[in-house]
């Protein structure tokens, strides 16, 4: 039996919001290497004893992982991170606390099932996060996939008057910190403009408004 | 108000985004007709004898697009490129068409093409950028006569077309077509080193690019010099290029038939998420798509080995289980739909030969040719007859053509076909499935006499795909819904289970590492009767212990429902339902073997022009002969990575002279040909070719024999 005995393998949930913020939180306190690294939230500060290397400490405060849904086909992988909420102080609780601090609305995630005795992972799972239920004692994380293709805009861009890029990205190229109103006249690298203007054209036609015509039952008899 | 006729963008639609091969007319941005009071050459036309000039410029989509195989107007055959990549002009007696000619040369049947550019839709220059690079204003805004504000059109692919009608006709607006080589593509190898950008027709790039351009990167440049911004280490991670290489290679594979065993080619113009484009694009190639720890995957389902034996000890008791409720709903008439990228065969060749620089092609049956027709002629048994040729003269089942090779030879066999009907609409079907059809289909007992067989249709749309690709990919599909069409009717099996999680085969093999779409095996120890290779088609780790309720501030942890667990939904692996044979000869009609004109459908192959990094020398010949250009000069690639991957052929000699002082253009010829892109030196503010696109421009050149070195 011996052979067959040691450390039972935990869960580690390494999550980075989009504010650079980092968070590692495990079902039993650990220290492990983690997959994302970023900011020591501000909330740390309010700790008796912050661990001496935040992105490495694991928080026992990954309950359950439950609807791992890994699929063959284009529907999206899935899962639901359970975390406790009842931690904190006489006014307010941790996890709470770091939601209304700032979002964890797509902020990533790398969940990863840990086998201390061999310093391994037998399964690791990424994504972003998005908040289910954010209840008195118990948060949960649902999940949306890395890559989320079915939100992603295949055209994005439109033809029209107005230039589809964002000031100052590369597309557009402007340097001057100067940001446009994304029209042909405040453009400031015209060459690069993206977009199409119609400034003569013959339109002799009728501008009616095209109208969906609803009929009205006007004898109703509920 | 102007004189001529003018209309503007069609705004509101998206911004196409294509791969591949495709026809298209685009989305008109900007057309006139000159009026008589206009100067520009080559007006102004003598009166009463030639129509007016129309221009006009078509948006094609997002670029970067590598460039134009062949253009028609009304109909009417413009350019062409043959299989070699040599230019096709129009057809000589029906109106030679000289580019940039004046007017009084208008053909009487097809018009004259005065301009012709292409932008192919990388980034227009930056203001002080003293690069005149394929993005910078065209100069048929001229024609406008400022009644539009010039533009350069950044990141679009389009082309602006000058064209005079036929004389003494009344054409109406010009319609343009053409066939076009799409998008470039970055091109990698198995450990992410970027290996090129070129036009591919690999669906597994399309991919990756459609990835990249959407999701990973999609705040970048298009340098006209350097290509699309470089991407950063983690962005290069965040593919697994050992599968996607792989995946690239299977699909590139050429088959017994000559073609690749997968293209993609596809047009998305209209609004839809990157989902449905990549759907499309996978349901050309049979490919599905997998996160594997964060990273992407793209995988072409194709034979492969079992990556896990499941054992009796792994098995949870009692939750095997197997059903066919997927096989019963299931359609078992397979209908692809798409416009084919073939040639069709109009004839079949009974004999064909040549001797002293002419061809003669006898036909079996019936001769549709005319003179002047640019023929298409492929799968000869002697396949030096292979080509495109213009018919001199027809004499009832016979043609002739001129042809450059003037030995004597002959053979039998093979198809002529025409470029203007590539990309007829197909829809054929695969052979019925009748046991599934008698399956599902039985309403009285078999004892009852007849068959009955019901009969479900399912439609498949392969966008712009050969009969040949899109039979092997319907057959695929059919074999892996269905199963074999054989009696007694076995068909695939779905399988669920649940395996406790921490299981380890007698091979090392972890099966929580396993992802959808692995092959695993079933011991006879799980199952004797189902005992076999299945791909997990849907994996559902239950992997916490413990289940938490919370007693007075407390959490009590109890075992979970399925703690320790994996749940799989599995599906019958048979490699039989890989299928490399179409079956071209059960095909209504041929198409005639060969690309043609396309070049090199399959993977990276087609030429680029693209330079990354380095020098151009341009060279002068070594004896001045003056009054002649392009000047005889040598250009050469130095320090330069060309993403041409076959052969990075950069030079090019023309014959002339070369008169030192002043100022020279150094274009580009795109589309290119076969072994790298011409390149040619100009006189600067001479009338270049309508095909040359500028790269760069340079002073005085050396005294004969002297050198100039452009930095790219």
């Amino acid at each position: 039996m011996s052979a067959h005995s040691g450390p039972a393998p935990l869960g580690l949930l390494d999550v980075v919001r989009t504010n650079g913020d980092s968070f590692h939180w495990a079902n039993a306190q650990v220290s492990a290497p983690s997959v994302y690294q970023g900011n020591t939230p501000a909330w740390a500060a309010t700790l008796k004893t912050p661990p001496a290397s935040w992105d490495t400490y694991y928080f026992p405060w990954l309950l359950n992982v439950t609807g791992i849904h890994l699929y063959r086909s284009q529907q999206a992988d899935s899962a639901n991170f359970l975390i406790q909420n009842i931690s904190g102080n006489s006014i307010q609780r941790d996890v709470a606390g770091l939601l209304r601090a700032a979002s964890f609305e797509g902020a990533l995630f790398a969940f990863r099932i840990w086998l201390p005795k061999l310093q391994a992972v037998s399964f690791e799972m990424h994504g972003t996060l998005t908040v289910a239920v954010r209840g008195e004692q118990t948060c949960t994380f649902a999940t949306k996939p890395l890559y989320d293709t079915s939100t992603t805009d295949g055209n994005p861009y439109t033809v029209s008057e107005t230039c589809q890029w964002n000031y100052a990205e590369p597309g557009c190229g402007d340097t001057t910190n100067n940001p446009c109103a994304n029209s042909y006249v405040t453009c400031r690298q015209p060459n690069r403009f993206f977009g199409v203007l119609n400034t003569f054209q013959v339109n002799l036609q009728p501008t009616l408004t095209q109208i969906n015509e609803v009929a009205v039952n006007r004898r109703r008899m509920i | 108000m102007p004189a001529g006729s003018l209309t503007n963008a069609n705004v509101g639609a998206a911004l196409p985004l294509c791969y591949g091969l495709i026809r298209v007319t685009g989305d008109e941005l900007g057309f006139i007709t000159d009026p008589p009071s206009s100067s520009t050459p080559p007006y102004p036309p003598p009166a009463g004898t030639t129509p007016l000039m129309q221009c006009g410029m078509w948006a094609g989509g997002e670029g970067e697009w590598d460039g134009p195989d062949a253009l028609w107007i009304n109909n009417n055959r413009m350019f062409a490129y043959d299989q070699n990549g040599n230019f096709i002009p129009p057809d000589p007696t029906v109106g030679t068409i000289p580019v940039g000619a004046s007017s009084a040369y208008t053909s009487p049947l097809a018009g004259t093409l005065n301009i012709f550019n292409f932008h192919p839709g990388v980034d227009a220059p930056l203001l002080g950028d003293n690069l005149i690079g394929p993005q910078s204003l065209d100069t048929i805004w001229s024609h406008f006569e400022g009644l539009v504000t010039p533009l350069c059109y950044s990141r679009v692919a389009y082309w602006v077309i000058g064209w005079t009608p036929q004389i003494g006709t009344s054409p109406g607006n010009m319609q343009p077509s053409l066939d076009m080589r799409t998008m470039k593509c970055r091109i990698f190898d198995a450990n992410g080193n970027q290996t090129g950008y070129a036009f591919t027709t690999n669906p597994i790039w399309h991919l990756v690019d459609s990835d990249l351009r959407r999701s990973i990167k999609p705040q970048y440049t298009i340098d006209s010099r350097t290509g699309p911004t470089a991407l950063t280490s983690s962005e290069i991670g965040c593919f697994r290029w050992d599968i996607i290489a792989a995946s690239a290679a299977y699909c590139d594979a050429v088959l017994a038939n000559g073609a690749p065993r997968f293209s993609g080619n596809y047009a998305f113009s209209a609004d839809t998420t990157l989902a449905a484009m990549q759907e499309q694009m996978m349901l050309c190639c049979r490919g599905y798509r997998q996160e594997i720890a964060g990273k992407i995957a793209y995988f072409v389902d194709q034979p492969r080995a079992s990556l896990f034996t499941v054992t009796g000890d792994m098995l949870v008791p009692g939750t095997l289980d197997g059903d066919d409720t997927i096989l019963h709903g299931n359609p078992n008439r397979y209908i692809g739909s798409f416009l084919e990228t073939g040639l069709p065969a109009i004839g079949a060749i009974n004999t064909i030969a040549r001797a002293a620089g002419v061809l003669t092609v006898t036909l079996k049956n019936g001769n549709p040719c005319a003179v002047e027709d640019l023929v298409m002629i492929g799968g000869v048994t002697d396949s030096s007859f292979d080509g495109a040729v213009m018919v001199s003269t027809i004499s009832g089942l016979s043609f002739t053509a001129s042809v450059a090779a003037t030995d004597t030879a002959a053979s039998t066999g093979g198809f002529i076909g025409y470029l203007e009907s590539r990309f007829a609409k197909r829809t054929p079907e695969t052979p019925p499935h009748i046991q599934h059809q008698l399956a599902v289909g039985q309403v009285l007992p078999p004892n009852a006499g007849g068959q009955r067989l019901k009969r479900i249709k399912v439609n498949y749309d392969y966008a712009n795909c050969s009969w040949d690709q899109a039979m092997r990919l319907m057959l695929y599909e059919r074999y892996r819904d269905l199963g074999a069409d054989a009696a007694p009717y076995k068909p695939p099996l779905r399988i669920s289970l649940s395996l406790w999680s921490e299981g380890v085969d007698a091979a090392g093999n972890i099966l929580l590492q396993r992802v959808p779409g692995d092959v695993i095996t079933l011991d006879p120890t799980v199952s004797w009767e189902d005992a076999g290779d299945y791909e997990i088609i849907e994996f559902m780790p239950h992997i916490f212990q413990v289940d938490p309720q919370q007693e007075g501030g407390t959490y009590i942890t109890q075992p979970s429902a399925g703690a320790g667990t994996v749940d799989l939904m599995l599906w019958s692996f048979d490699p039989a339902r890989f299928i490399d044979a179409s079956g071209e000869a059960n095909a209504s009609f041929q198409t005639v073997p060969g690309a043609f004109a396309f070049q090199n459908q399959n993977g990276v192959g087609n030429a680029s022009w693209k330079l990354i990094g380095g020098q151009l020398v341009v060279t002068a010949p070594s004896t001045n002969v003056p009054g002649q250009y392009p000047m005889a000069a040598s250009v050469s690639a130095v320090g330069v990575t060309a993403t041409a991957p076959n052969g990075n052929v950069l030079t090019y000699t023309g014959g002339g002279q070369i008169s030192y002082p002043g100022t020279w253009v150094v274009v580009v010829l795109d589309p290119t040909n076969v072994g790298g892109s011409k390149i040619s030196v100009y006189p600067y503010g001479t009338a270049l070719p309508y095909w040359a696109q500028t790269i760069a421009t340079i002073g005085g050149i050396p005294g004969p024999g002297g050198s100039t070195t452009i930095n790219l």
